[in-house]
């Protein structure tokens, strides 16, 4: 088991341009190392894999919430692809009934916290990848205060800016996706995500620089109550959770290295255990012109009242925030 | 189709008009022409559409899923017409033309 470091933020370090983008001629370039070209060398092989792809993925950070039957695979595969900088971020415990799904686990890991856990797994896989956890509910308080507390020195009269590129939303709370969607929706950050149940489940993928027709996750109605929740009571199909997961990952990437020609924002996968075949459709999703996230009208969260000097007022600092943060070092 | 788990309890289409969502027996309907493809849950369903092809286009998405599942569920289902996925507020509004497919699915909420 592997030292827990706390994460010890620089300024510096949040303020990094974090982006892909077409390499300025004046400015040197970053390169690969030999280790990571080694590392990375069977998808380098790939056609139209570039090493500026690898780099574009280095330069990410993601955060991950959930790590459950889909968390695990997708963090796994995340890991794998060379995300710079990876958050996993689950306050639940590993029970024995995960085990099955979840293979980022053992036996002897019930008991203990599955962010910090997979965590520890992961970052023995890949030296390259700069993984932490956080053993917390994450929501859009928790992220605007995660904003400003990494933008420390943004000017008070400005919202801190959001830290992370990508959020992968990946728990079993329909609540978490639909908060997590309208703080994606206000702060301008790619959201990515999946839902499964049973033998059916979606993934979806939004970011602000599609196209601005799309819509969320609000426009697909799935702020409707759910008929009836989740896997404790009607169990879930292990293959769906990887086949979802691998969609997330293919959207994902998609999202990060800007593909012109993204793939479809839904992917709905009905698979079932026998008796018929798998299905899985691309869906696009046009924006609700009443949706009450993301139509022009709509009313979004409150972000212009979070700063700096509000998160110092609110005795809320970068220091207490690492409190449940965990860095994985090599 | 798993009942207990789908609450889209598909009654099979027969037919369906434009003006009153009501099959007329009088009129033949043509599978081949006036038919589309409704998909719940995976499950594949045949609607046809009463009418002549000029007026097929005045059914909208809301008459072909209230007579197709009953009543409109109260609950998250996502509807797509030919891989578009259609907003609640514009069931009424959205019309379906023969051959089209519809796909709905119940949203479920599970990591």
């Amino acid at each position: 088991m592997p030292a827990n470091a706390h994460h010890s933020k620089q300024p510096s370090q949040f303020n990094q341009p974090s982006q892909c983008t077409e390499p300025q001629p004046s400015a040197p370039q970053p390169l690969l190392s030999d280790s990571e070209f080694m590392f990375y060398s069977r998808q380098l092989l790939l056609p139209h894999w570039q090493e500026r792809d690898q780099l574009c993925l280095k330069q990410a950070k993601v955060l991950i919430i959930g790590v459950g039957g889909l968390g695990c695979p997708v963090a796994s595969m995340l890991a794998g692809l060379g995300i710079g900088e990876l958050h996993l971020a689950d306050p639940d415990d590993i029970a024995l009934h995960n085990l099955p799904r979840q293979s980022l686990f053992s036996v002897a890991d019930v008991g203990h916290n599955k962010a910090q856990i997979a965590a520890q797994h992961l970052s023995q896989r890949n030296p390259f990848v700069r993984i932490m956890s956080h053993a917390s509910h994450v929501d859009p308080q928790w992220l605007l205060q995660f904003d400003a507390a990494a933008g420390a020195d943004t000017p008070n009269s400005k919202a801190a800016p959001p830290y992370f590129d990508l959020i992968i939303e990946l728990s079993d709370d329909q609540a978490s996706k639909l908060a997590i969607n309208r703080y994606c929706q206000q702060s301008a950050v790619a959201y990515a995500g999946a839902s499964a149940v049973a033998h059916q489940g979606f993934s979806w993928s939004f970011a602000p620089w599609r196209d601005p027709a799309d819509g969320c996750l609000y426009c697909m109605g799935f702020a409707a109550p759910i008929a009836e929740q989740g896997c404790q009571r009607h169990g879930v199909f292990l293959p769906l959770l990887t086949q979802l997961a691998s969609l997330v990952c293919q959207q994902v990437i998609s999202l990060l290295l800007r593909t012109p020609n993204a793939a479809a924002p839904i992917f709905h996968v009905q698979m079932p255990s026998h008796h018929s075949h798998p299905s899985v459709r691309a869906l696009m999703l046009p924006r609700d012109p009443h949706c009450v996230c993301c139509a022009p009208n709509a009313a979004g969260i409150n972000t212009a009242g979070i700063n700096a000097a509000a998160i110092s007022e609110s005795g809320i600092n970068a220091s207490n925030m690492e409190d449940s943060c965990h860095e994985y070092p090599l | 189709m798993n009942t207990r788990f789908n609450p889209l309890h598909a009654h099979h289409a027969d037919a369906i008009s434009p003006a009153a969502a009501e099959p007329e027996p009088q009129q033949q309907p043509q599978p081949h022409q006036h038919s589309l493809a409704l998909v719940i849950n995976g499950e594949q369903n045949v609607v046809t559409l009463a009418a002549a092809a000029q007026d097929v286009a005045s059914c909208s998405l809301q008459q072909v899923l209230e007579h197709s599942l009953g009543e409109l569920p109260t609950h998250a289902i996502a509807v797509a017409l030919n891989d578009r996925i259609i907003a609640r507020s514009c069931w009424a509004s959205t019309t379906v033309q023969p051959h089209d497919r519809i796909d709905c699915f119940q949203l479920v909420a599970g990591g």
